[in-house]
């Protein structure tokens, strides 16, 4: 495929920083829910212990989405 | 103590609304991300695993709705209700879904049941529907908590008045409705309480609830205008049981032995009155508490299978013998109601149970349950099985010798009534002696006790046995296990020191059999060896066939023709059969036997002598061809034994190498090169027979017959111990 240009990658970019921002706090509604014990019990605490880490692994790929667009806009040359 | 687990509301709900939307949102971002990575030459990766963190989330979500599902109708049917903790308020859920779901549906029947029980038709309907739930633990918990010890009892108890009223009303299909609903209902609470009464089931409920079942038990209720005592109601929940599972020993402990003593306790002033001087009921019969479709005329509507209209379903029966259905399926149970003794009396509930409650089980002619129970419980290898068999034995004993006469030429019945009286017991008893035949063998030959019971008690047992066709077939079968394991055990020819622990033998067996200290076991050794086991084996023979002789004689009937089952033991070569697990074959023999064991046969190694002749006897049925033409021919009992027993010494002579001198070659009965014998499953009768023949050149083989004939033909110590003049002329019969 073709390379894209400075300005294509910049829009790219914020693109992507925009699907995280609109994502990052999706999964924090179970997570507060369950901190403040919607569901005790033993299946329930597995459910908790789950939810926040996958509040973690959500906001771990978007970070890495993010930066690895930063990376690349950082490495791209300007208009040529 | 399992932890607390539950819900709080509204929260609950609201977290797994919003947890589906949050799935499809994360569905979308994975898929816009990994556009994005893309078109941009970025690395994929994070929007792949977020497609994967997306799926978890969906079933997450579908998690909840099912567990939110759950918790609305806990709470709609009020089978749930807030509970206050430091944490807040509450409704509490069981943790495992399947667990809620249980409780649920055990609840809603439970409900239904004590609808049915006031005698609401369409909650009867209802219940029926839960019948197949029975599998689940959490079901028959909830169920049983809900319905309670007292539900139980009324449940059959309606049933019963309903069908009587129907019929009573001559109305064919409501009839016809009811005894199918009551039957499946009947099942589903036989399950459910076999279950929910034992501790080590998953579903018990608690010591309590059988306590409950004890009190209602005793209770009186009542039905329409009917009155009835719970037991009666609850026995139709006994009858109706299948086995699976079976009812706990804790049952029986509780409530099993309660419901014998219970009966005793309301009849013992009748029986008192209906009996005569010398203690016999002539003024009344010995009436047991019958059952509740026994007292409403229902006959058999209400046991399993029954079609309504068949014929032959007008019966009784008594609560008792109900309990003995239930508690037939597991020895254990059994046992636990038989190895008791109430406090207060001065018998076990087994003697009771054959003597004093005799003539009540007499009265309904139902020996099926109690039958099948004595013999589970009296067969087993254990302390317990051998101890109740032992005073079964004896008791029966004591009270069977006293209706023969004394100082006759053959048995004689003086008291007909006496005789008759135990005859159905002669089968359990047989049972029972079948599966301790080794105690028989200590008894003759070593003078040895069996519990409280002698030779001469053994004598009079068996002749009360032997009156039976199939425990007198199961005795013969026992004895001829026993005997083949008794000839087993004599060392093969060729033993010495170092090939001892190959063949399966010791050192100091090979010392113990060396008789000439030659440093090996020969011909001579083995023969000596051979003709001791087979004397002590056909003395036990002898009392088998001829206490059965005798009692044939002692009701008039024909002790010339040989019993049929007998016939084909012979047929069939049941003799042949080898020991499962025998130490070794010689090479000779390995040929015959190869494939008359079949697969599995081996196993029975170490099993009783009753349970191994059973299997002996199940593979000769599949083998299923006539070896020993003679068997038609075999004109009385004895005949039979002496051929089995010809059988049986011929294998033992060819395992152990006492043929191997003799020359096969040529012989219709061998094949191959080196001439092999024949696999006894491929020859012919013709060829047995030859080979037979062939077998009784070897010297040995003819005094092993003598003596085995000589010994089981002496009848002069049975006739001693049944009291029969002995005949001046010497002994030995027809």
């Amino acid at each position: 495929m073709a390379e894209l240009d400075r300005e294509a990658m910049r829009a790219a970019a914020q693109r992507i920083q925009r699907l995280s921002d609109e994502h990052w706090w999706a999964l924090d509604p179970a997570c507060r829910f369950m901190e403040n014990d919607a569901w005790v019990g033993p299946t329930g605490a597995r459910f908790d212990t789950q939810v926040h880490a996958d509040q973690r692994e959500l906001r771990a790929m978007l970070a890495q989405a993010v930066d690895s667009a930063k990376q690349k806009l950082a490495s791209t040359p300007g208009k040529s | 103590m399992s932890e607390f687990s539950g819900v709080k509301q509204p929260e609950f709900d609201t977290m797994t609304s919003k947890h589906a939307q949050t799935a499809s949102r994360l569905e979308e971002l994975a898929q816009a991300l990994h556009r994005e990575l893309k078109s941009a030459g970025l690395d994929t990766a994070p929007a792949t695993r977020l497609r994967q963190l997306a799926g978890r989330v969906t079933t997450q979500a579908a998690d909840l709705r099912r567990r939110q599902r759950l918790v609305h109708e806990l709470q709609r049917q009020k089978v749930t209700f807030g509970r206050s903790t430091p944490k807040g308020s509450f409704l509490e859920v069981p943790d495992n879904l399947e667990a809620a779901q249980g409780l649920l549906d055990g609840t809603l029947a439970g409900r239904a049941a004590l609808k049915a029980a006031d005698g609401d038709r369409k909650a009867l309907a209802e219940l029926q529907k839960y019948a197949s739930r029975t599998g689940d633990p959490e079901f028959v918990k909830s169920f049983l908590r809900t319905l309670g010890a007292l539900g139980v009892t009324r449940v059959p108890g309606a049933i019963a008045m309903q069908l009587r009223d129907a019929k009573k009303r001559q109305d064919a299909e409501g009839v016809t409705q009811l005894s199918r609903q009551g039957q499946k209902v009947l099942g589903m609470l036989s399950t459910a309480l076999a279950k929910g009464t034992d501790p080590r089931s998953p579903a018990y409920v608690g010591a309590d609830f059988l306590k409950g079942l004890v009190k209602e038990g005793r209770a009186e209720h009542k039905a329409g205008d009917t009155k009835y005592s719970g037991y009666q109601a609850q026995a139709l929940i006994w009858r109706a049981h299948d086995g699976k599972p079976p009812f706990s020993k804790e049952f029986m402990e509780v409530v099993g032995r309660d419901v014998i003593v219970y009966e005793h306790e309301q009849r013992k002033d009748q029986w008192a009155a209906a009996k005569d001087p010398l203690g016999r009921y002539v003024k009344g019969k010995q009436l047991p508490i019958i059952d509740l479709a026994g007292a409403f005329g229902l006959g058999t509507l209400l046991r399993p299978g029954t079609q309504a209209g068949s014929p032959g379903m007008e019966s009784q029966s008594a609560v008792v013998d109900n309990l003995f259905h239930a508690a037939k399926s597991s020895r254990e149970a059994s046992q636990a109601l038989l190895n008791h003794t109430p406090a207060g009396w001065k018998e076990s509930v087994l003697d009771y149970l054959i003597t004093t409650r005799w003539s009540a089980s007499r009265f309904l002619n139902d020996y099926k349950p109690i039958r099948d129970m004595l013999t589970i419980a009296t067969t087993g290898q254990d302390a317990t099985s051998k101890k109740l068999a032992a005073e079964m034995i004896k008791t029966l004993s004591d009270q069977i010798s006293g209706a023969f006469s004394k100082d006759t030429e053959n048995l004689e019945i003086k008291n007909r009534y006496l005789f008759d009286r135990y005859a159905p017991l002669g089968y359990p008893l047989g049972r029972a002696i079948a599966a301790n035949i080794e105690q028989l063998s200590e008894l003759l030959l070593n003078h040895a006790a069996f519990g409280k019971v002698e030779a001469k008690d053994m004598a009079y047992a068996l002749v009360l046995a032997t009156a039976d066709d199939a425990a007198f077939e199961g005795l013969v079968r026992a004895q001829t296990e026993h005997m083949k394991a008794a000839l087993e055990s004599v060392p093969p020819v060729g033993l010495n020191v170092s090939n001892a622990e190959r063949l399966g033998f010791t050192k100091s067996d090979v010392k113990q059999h060396d008789r000439n200290g030659d440093g090996r076991v020969d011909m001579d050794d083995i023969q000596h060896f051979l003709v001791d086991r087979t004397a002590a084996e056909a003395r036990p023979f002898g009392f088998i066939v001829e206490t059965r002789r005798q009692v044939l004689i002692a009701q008039g009937l024909d002790d010339r023709k040989a019993n049929e089952a007998l016939k084909s033991m012979v047929g069939s070569a049941l003799g042949l059969l080898p020991v499962p697990g025998a130490k070794q074959v010689t090479e000779l023999a390995k040929g015959a036997f190869g494939e008359l064991l079949g697969k599995g046969y081996d196993k029975f190694a170490g099993a009783a002598y009753d349970e191994i002749a059973r299997q002996a006897a199940q593979r000769m049925f599949e083998h299923g061809r006539t070896m020993d033409e003679t068997h038609a021919a075999l004109a009385n009992d004895r005949l039979a034994v002496e051929r089995l027993g010809e059988q049986m010494l011929t294998t033992a002579m060819l395992n152990k190498g006492m043929l191997d001198d003799l020359n096969p070659r040529k012989q219709t009965f061998v094949t191959g090169t080196p001439p092999r014998l024949k696999p006894f499953a491929q020859m012919t009768p013709q060829e047995y027979s030859q080979f037979l023949k062939w077998a009784r050149a070897e010297g040995g083989m003819n005094d092993l017959l003598d003596r085995f004939s000589g010994t089981f033909r002496r009848t002069s110590e049975i006739h001693d111990y049944l009291d029969l003049k002995v005949p001046s002329s010497t002994e030995g019969g027809k």
